[in-house]
């Protein structure tokens, strides 16, 4: 089999018959993608990579269970999801009972902070305050499809959205921005 | 599922070789902890266990079954040497059933020493 060219349901199917390489193929196709959905969900890079790990070990204790007449991405994607959420509830619950001990430094959480790089010019300052003050969704979906390169059905399958949804969350971004910038937005 | 806060991704590397060593790292563990999973889950439920009980039952009868079977009977020699002379005990002895009446009906009457 010609794993570069196989479809994802032949990928995870010949895995699920033990060929580790077709299982490589199919976890480097979506990696990147599942990476950075996690690190939206998370917020740190390290807890999104051990959660695309947990999300491939169900995907391949799973394969035999999946239905070939679906697509993929999809599917790993939701599972992505969930594992994200289950551990943000049980972070969230850590993090309220080491408040209560007093002994939690800060839980705000925000991987926005203590980029140095960045924030010493001005500008950049203006533009991360711009891009911090946008709503959640907006600022994920411009993110992934302006500064990552994903296209926006990537972006609707990763976040379990419909496409044009998508569209229009990086178009009033992109507008949010420009006006918060101070630049024209008259003729997008 | 949407949830409501959600993070910038500039802790995350983004270049070829990161994907790649990434992919390698997450295909390879990810098998191998699906095996182990598979293994634990079949010791750990209880379908498991009844299943490995049941082969375990299975496997004992069927030892003790063929050790009484090889106990009961002799050796084919040892049957031999022990049989007894006539031809009924004989046939029981060594075949383990009785000769067949054509035979008994048939068969020349064996001579035995001192008789006419």
């Amino acid at each position: 089999m010609n794993d570069e060219a196989s479809s994802d349901a032949e990928l995870l199917a010949a895995a699920s018959r033990g060929d580790g390489a077709a299982f490589g193929v199919l976890v480097r196709r979506y990696i990147r993608a599942a990476t950075l959905l996690a690190a939206q969900l998370i917020g740190d890079a390290d807890d999104a990579e051990d959660i695309v790990q947990d999300a491939f070990t169900v995907v391949h204790r799973e394969a035999r269970a999946f239905d070939a007449s679906r697509p993929f991405g999809p599917w790993l994607f939701g599972i992505v999801r969930r594992l994200a959420s289950n551990r943000r509830v049980r972070e969230a619950r850590r993090s309220r009972l080491l408040r209560l001990w007093g002994r939690h430094p800060d839980a705000s959480g925000s991987s926005l902070r203590g980029d140095e790089g960045i924030v010493a010019r001005i500008d950049a300052e203006a533009a991360i305050r711009a891009f911090a003050g946008l709503p959640p969704m907006q600022r994920a979906c411009f993110e992934l499809v302006a500064t990552r390169g994903l296209s926006a059905s990537e972006v609707a399958a990763m976040h379990g959205i419909a496409e044009s949804t998508v569209r229009q969350h990086v178009f009033r971004a992109r507008a949010a921005l420009r006006a918060a910038l101070g630049e024209d937005t008259r003729y997008d | 599922m949407i949830m409501s806060e959600l993070f910038d991704t500039r802790g995350v590397k983004d270049d070829a070789e990161h994907w790649d060593a990434l992919a390698e790292r997450v295909a390879r563990e990810a098998a191998r902890r699906s095996r182990h999973a598979t293994v634990g889950s079949l010791a750990a439920s209880r379908a498991g266990l009844i299943a490995a009980s049941l082969l375990l039952a299975a496997s004992l009868a069927f030892m003790t079954m063929t050790w009484r079977q090889g106990s009961r009977r002799p050796a084919p020699e040892l049957g031999q040497a022990l049989a007894p002379s006539d031809d009924v005990g004989r046939a029981i002895a060594v075949t383990g059933g009785p000769p067949a009446i054509a035979a008994l009906l048939f068969a020349e009457p064996r001579r035995v020493e001192g008789q006419p």
